[in-house]
């Protein structure tokens, strides 16, 4: 057999004094993190059902509200689907037309 | 030996196939198996202790979340030592971030870099511990030749392997593995000489 070199002892050294275990109960402590880690993504899991399922019912409101509102004169989509008066001038001296009378002077 | 027969390659097919269908059973079973491996990784990388059991857990934790995307093109070994690679550099360069923090406030910038605090192998290390002086050896060594001895020379993968394991020329492997050579013989020379004599 070769006599063994200076090199091949120093590796025959760091292979023969590796250390190959973390210590007693490291599946168990690595089985405990698994659960929680699994625990949290069933509840985001959760949490993006919900928010498609709430997403979805907003469209579907939106969708219901643009579609069975009679449509104003000037109204945009966004509007008809929040349910907003449209913004114009007509619109402003309507409102000007149902509000009391109120003057800077009266509310002093 | 890193690649597993081709037997342990199949069984490791059924152990991962089990888990991913929410087998707990199997993941446990894939843990112990590969305890050695990673913990031979963590541990060459950043020493024993409870950073190394904290990289350890996290590298398997992320091997776990990975079940889904797992298709088996590399050895599950193979895998979860890169994880452990990864894992160990990123909590060195955390070590090193918190070693600056308390460092910097006594120390003026102008002054020497700093580096990862070591023990000297024949200075801390009693003489009859060899053990620790083989891990004071390795520690002692930068962090890129640390990972070439720790893939290398501890787990036994080919230059090749070690090469696409680090993302580096085979080249640069040969010559880092030399260059840490270099420092580790005069340090483990002691022990050398006595399991020789």
């Amino acid at each position: 057999m070769a006599e063994r070199t200076p090199e091949t002892e120093t590796e025959r050294l760091v292979r023969a004094h590796a250390r190959r275990s973390f210590g007693p109960g490291f599946t168990d402590r690595v089985m405990e993190r698994v659960g929680e880690d699994a625990s949290g993504l069933v509840l985001l899991q959760q949490f993006w059902r919900l928010a498609a399922a709430a997403t979805a019912v907003t469209l579907l409101l939106v969708g219901y509200s643009v579609l069975w509102t009679e449509p104003v004169e000037g109204q945009s989509l966004m509007e008809a689907a929040l349910g907003l008066e449209p913004v114009s001038i007509a619109a402003a001296y309507q409102l000007a037309d149902k509000l009391p009378d109120i003057s800077v002077g009266d509310s002093l | 030996m890193p690649d597993s027969s081709p037997g342990a390659d199949q069984d490791d097919r059924i152990l991962v196939d089990r888990a991913q269908s929410g087998d707990e059973q199997a993941f446990r079973l894939l843990v112990e198996r590969y305890e050695g491996a990673v913990a031979a990784t963590v541990i060459g990388m950043l020493g024993p202790g409870a950073d190394a059991d904290d990289v350890g857990q996290e590298v398997f934790v992320r091997f776990y979340r990975s079940l889904p995307r797992f298709r088996g093109e590399a050895a599950v070994k193979t895998y979860l030592t890169r994880i452990a690679i990864n894992q160990s550099l990123n909590a060195l360069k955390r070590r090193r971030r918190l070693l600056d923090r308390f460092v910097s406030r006594d120390r003026s910038a102008d002054e020497a870099p700093l580096v990862e605090p070591t023990v000297s192998g024949e200075r801390a290390v009693s003489s009859n511990d060899v053990g620790g002086a083989v891990h004071a050896a390795i520690r002692s060594l930068r962090v890129e030749h640390r990972a070439i001895v720790v893939l290398r020379m501890i787990e036994g993968y080919s230059t090749r392997e070690t090469a696409e394991l680090l993302g580096v020329p085979q080249g640069t492997v040969m010559s880092r593995l030399s260059r840490a050579m270099k420092t580790l013989k005069p340090m483990l020379r002691p022990w050398a000489a006595e399991s020789d004599g």
